[in-house]
């Protein structure tokens, strides 16, 4: 078994007196493509940020590639681990352009100009998220699914082997999710690099996903591989709804459908 | 929602030796404002003979003009034109900084209770007559207010040893309104001297010496240099925290850095001429619009226009207008106007940003 790439042990966190986290363990393996479902408010963003150091546990250990996560500098960790956020950010004009290239923040020194390297990963990223014509357009101009694509395009730009990605197709429409998760799959594929995406949409998950975390009150419900993890008993345990999940024959893939009045079973 | 059409004619970024000479053009007509200013007032003197003066003090030498003139350029003019333009950058470089940290484009020098601290220093020092320090007590204590603002300030909103931009906000508003409260309150007490408070607090430049001028100057220049170094971490900054962190930026370290240097660059601004209104908000705004809010090109430029402004403000009381006007009035007289004409323009959609 390769060297995992977090191990997350007796893991708590709280916001005031309001416990978010109790005592999650969870160890992430590197090349695998992973899911992070559950309720709202099961503490997935909160994992995140106690993953990448925004957030100091209350209890436990988070240590990424075989280091305790306090031993990362911010710069050094950036070559290494990217975070899209759920939220744009986007709220001064800087163009397109500028903004992924921003993603090449850490590997920049400081008063240079970016490397032929830089401005041929922020060249791909952009002609991978279709942000090309919108190049020189001032982000606060755009539209929410375009913002998305952006801050999607600079963690592309950021290059790293490890991506934690919140909400990650958040007001796309279906042909760009399904784009840009077909990207992450690629990446995971054909470069061994790790994904954890929280994801609200089941079926993209199950299409794309080669694991599931289950997550449910701050802890860790179920995880495992994808055609183990999701099932109608697991769905029902963590968000109290009736499901099926079903191998459909024209999405060459499983699926998952709902009952109406599922959440009064 | 826009609709972009794929062919949009892309507005290619300004090239590196483009934003270079723009910033040299604005440092030159900032030396040519300096030393046409410097001979307005009661007495005209020509630019080059203000330019003698200047160089003959530099080089140690001795001015081929009369004493006079000598005197009122060197003595009393221009220590007060460098106030003013030091104390202009200084407002517009911690209004970029303060909008930046703060994430809020309508974040100023004083949105963190800075002035207000100042103020109430001030209004301390000449209500109780304090003296110690001769002329500059005053200036002392503003400084020391402001200060103590700012360490009561983000010790109010730090959580966890953080703060987040609207944590810091809030805070700044309850302290300014005590502080107000207690400004008030000490007009109240001060009987007649209440007319000197209140001049004080409407900002003005006038009998700056070069004291003054050196100190706010060097504050601005070391106050630069900071902000100029990071300059690309505020860019990312302005993501908000969670990304900034992300995307390799020692969020913590970096933002207390650019708060309390720009607070101490706001300090020194106030403390030596008053609050000045408007400055610190405008001008980030419009050069924002003019050369984009990267701040490795904005800072420069909004330094030296802050300085620009300022100035030619000064200028207007002191030689255009009938009476000296408080210059704090007059910028927020002009300011404001001109401020709604920008925000208009840009909610209806004319001009970048």
């Amino acid at each position: 078994m390769a060297e995992p790439v977090f191990a997350i042990r007796g893991l708590s966190f709280a916001y005031g007196a309001q416990p978010v986290l109790r005592g999650l363990d969870l160890t992430i393996i590197p090349g695998r493509f992973h899911g992070l479902v559950g309720p709202n408010g099961c503490g997935k963003t909160t994992l995140l940020d106690l993953m990448t150091g925004l957030l100091r546990p209350a209890a436990g250990s988070v240590s990424f590639q075989g280091r305790p996560l306090a031993a990362w500098r911010a710069g050094e960790l950036a070559r290494s681990l990217s975070l899209t956020p759920q939220e744009p950010g986007l709220g001064f004009p800087y163009t397109v352009r500028e903004t992924v290239l921003m993603g090449r923040h850490a590997f920049i020194p400081r008063f240079s100009a970016p490397s032929p390297r830089d401005e041929e990963l922020v060249e791909a990223a952009l002609t991978r998220l279709d942000l090309v014509a919108l190049a020189h357009h001032p982000v606060t101009e755009l539209s929410g699914g375009e913002k998305q694509r952006v801050i999607l395009a600079r963690a592309l730009a950021q290059d790293a082997p490890v991506m934690l990605l919140d909400e990650p197709t958040n007001n796309l429409d279906v042909r760009h999710a399904l784009a840009a998760l077909g990207e992450l799959e690629r990446l995971v594929r054909e470069e061994g690099r790790t994904v954890v995406a929280v994801l609200h949409d089941l079926n993209l998950a199950a299409a794309f996903c080669d694991h599931l975390i289950l997550m449910d009150q701050g802890r860790i419900a179920a995880f495992g591989p994808t055609p183990e993890a999701l099932c109608a008993a697991n769905l029902e345990a963590v968000f109290g709804v009736r499901a099926a999940v079903r191998w459909d024959e024209f999405a060459q893939g499983r699926v998952v459908v709902f009952q109406k009045n599922g959440g009064a079973a | 929602m826009n609709h972009h059409p794929p062919t949009a004619a892309p507005d290619p970024p300004p090239r590196r030796g483009l934003r270079q000479a723009l910033i040299l053009g604005l440092l030159a007509l900032l030396l040519a404002l300096v030393v046409v200013t410097c001979g307005l007032g009661y007495i005209r003197v020509a630019p080059d003979q203000v330019a003698r003066v200047v160089l003959a003090h530099l080089t140690g030498g001795e001015a081929p003009v009369a004493r006079l003139v000598d005197q009122v350029v060197w003595e009393v003019r221009l220590p007060r034109i460098l106030s003013a333009a030091a104390v202009g950058a200084a407002l517009a470089l911690a209004g970029v900084v303060f909008q930046g940290i703060l994430l809020n484009p309508l974040a100023d020098p004083f949105t963190l209770g800075v002035s207000s601290g100042a103020a109430f220093g001030a209004a301390l020092a000449l209500w109780l007559g304090l003296a110690f320090l001769g002329p500059y007590t005053v200036a002392l204590l503003a400084f020391l207010g402001a200060v103590a603002t700012l360490a009561a300030v983000i010790a109010l909103a730090a959580k966890d040893g953080q703060t987040s931009p609207t944590s810091l906000i809030l805070s700044g508003v309850i302290v300014a309104a005590i502080l107000s409260a207690g400004i008030s309150f000490i007009k109240y007490l001060s009987g007649e001297q209440v007319s000197v408070i209140i001049f004080w607090l409407l900002g003005s430049l006038s009998g700056r010496t070069w004291l003054e001028a050196g100190l706010t100057g060097g504050a601005v220049i070391v106050g630069f240099l900071v902000f100029l170094f990071h300059a690309r971490d505020l860019n990312l900054l302005s993501l908000g925290p969670r990304a900034a962190a992300a995307l390799g930026v020692e969020v913590r370290r970096v933002r207390l850095i650019l708060l309390i240097t720009a607070s101490l660059v706001s300090a020194a601004a106030v403390a030596v001429a008053g609050i000045i209104g408007f400055v610190g908000l405008l001008i980030p705004h419009l050069m924002r619009m003019l050369v984009g809010p990267d701040n490795r090109l904005l800072l420069p430029a909004a330094g030296l226009a802050g300085a620009m402004l300022l100035l030619l403000a000064d200028t207007l009381t002191r030689w255009a207008l009938p009476h000296e006007v408080p210059i704090g009035v007059l910028t927020a007289l002009i300011g404001g106007p001109f401020f709604c004409y920008v925000f208009r323009r840009k909610q209806l959609g004319v001009g970048r940003g």
